[in-house]
């Protein structure tokens, strides 16, 4: 038994990842949560000239409005938007990382939505 | 074309082989469990569950971008933990034979259920395909990686036994660290190098260097007749 602690341990620690979510002591939290629900709620829509408006520079430079509609594939294979499960938020660099999990009918969808110091997506990636 | 007949022969051939050799020597018990213990701990419990994580938990996704290193060693430590805890269970509870060419063979059906579930099925689907040519290198690194990873799935699985013959828990746990190792440097040289040959390059060479360093280490023990 005392050889199995460890590892069950370790498994343990695995699943408490499924519980926790962010800090929300910081006020920045609650701002960017919304924020990231917002530019996925558009997705949802399809409104892409709209999240592109909030591109930085270099986002707007790598993910073109054209190539934005291969989101649409994506979004229309996970079924329609039920809600959303979690949210993260996380500082990196000057830059403030939110984690978006959305539920889907079909599946979930898991969005990393950076932005930056002026409130601009300076990255953007759906799993 | 010949990429993924290699592949074929490595991924399937090599398991289908031991299997009808374990068969003919009454070695097939080892062989099964050996299987099994890959079956129960990745694809039943442990692939399953960090499938739930990823799409259930922004905890792991957000320490997948925010520590990658921290991630790939989690990871890495978890696969290295649940495959080895299997073997080491399959082996000291489930296995009555102890003899090296049990241990080989267990080692051969674990990395071999291994090799084809991961490249075997997908190399014989493409066979034909139309896209096959266009895959064929492809195929070709994934037969020779698979080839690695079964000998290092023989070494570890010598390494286990050898810890459950003489009732030493030490060497799983230096089998957990082994394995956890090398599935970490996979996680971290992405990390590292920017150029995906090089991530390549340096991801096939370690397992390469590893599983001859294992396999070795487990003919050592053969020599000093640690098995019954």
């Amino acid at each position: 038994m005392k050889k199995l602690i460890l590892p069950m341990f370790i498994i343990a620690l695995m699943l408490v990842l499924v519980a926790c979510g962010s800090d929300d002591s910081d006020p920045n939290t609650e701002k960017y949560s919304e924020k990231a629900e917002e530019v996925v709620s558009l997705l949802n829509e399809h409104k892409y000239e709209e999240v592109h408006a909030m591109f930085d520079e270099t986002m707007e430079q790598g993910l073109s409005l054209e190539n934005m509609n291969q989101f649409t594939p994506v979004l229309e294979e996970s079924g329609d938007f039920v809600a959303f499960e979690k949210t993260s938020v996380d500082e990196q660099d000057g830059l403030y990382v939110t984690v978006v999990i959305a539920k889907y009918s079909n599946l979930n969808r898991v969005y990393t939505i950076s932005f930056n110091d002026k409130d601009e997506i300076a990255g953007l990636f759906i799993k | 074309m010949f990429g993924i007949i290699f592949s074929i022969c490595i991924s399937i051939g090599i398991p289908l082989f031991a299997l009808i050799y374990a068969c003919v020597k009454r070695h097939y018990i080892p062989f099964f469990l050996g299987v099994l213990a890959f079956v129960i701990s990745q694809l039943l419990f442990r692939l399953p569950l960090l499938d739930y994580l990823q799409s259930h938990s922004t905890t792991y996704s957000m320490l997948s971008i925010m520590n990658p290193v921290l991630f790939a060693i989690a990871i890495g430590l978890s696969a290295g933990i649940v495959e080895e805890l299997a073997r080491y269970i399959m082996m000291r509870f489930f296995m009555k034979q102890r003899s090296f060419q049990a241990g080989f063979l267990f080692g051969t059906g674990h990395g071999g259920i291994e090799a084809v579930w991961f490249v075997g099925i997908s190399a014989i689907s493409m066979l034909f395909s139309p896209l096959a040519t266009f895959y064929n290198i492809d195929f070709l690194i994934g037969g020779t990686e698979r080839f690695f990873a079964l000998m290092l799935h023989i070494g570890l699985s010598i390494i286990v036994l050898h810890g459950v013959i003489q009732r030493k828990f030490l060497f799983v746990v230096l089998a957990i660290f082994i394995h956890g190792f090398i599935d970490t440097l996979i996680g971290i040289f992405p990390l590292i190098f920017e150029s995906t040959n090089h991530v390549l390059i340096a991801s096939e060479v370690s397992l390469a260097v590893t599983a001859l360093v294992v396999i070795s280490y487990s003919f050592l023990l053969k020599r000093r007749n640690m098995f019954s």
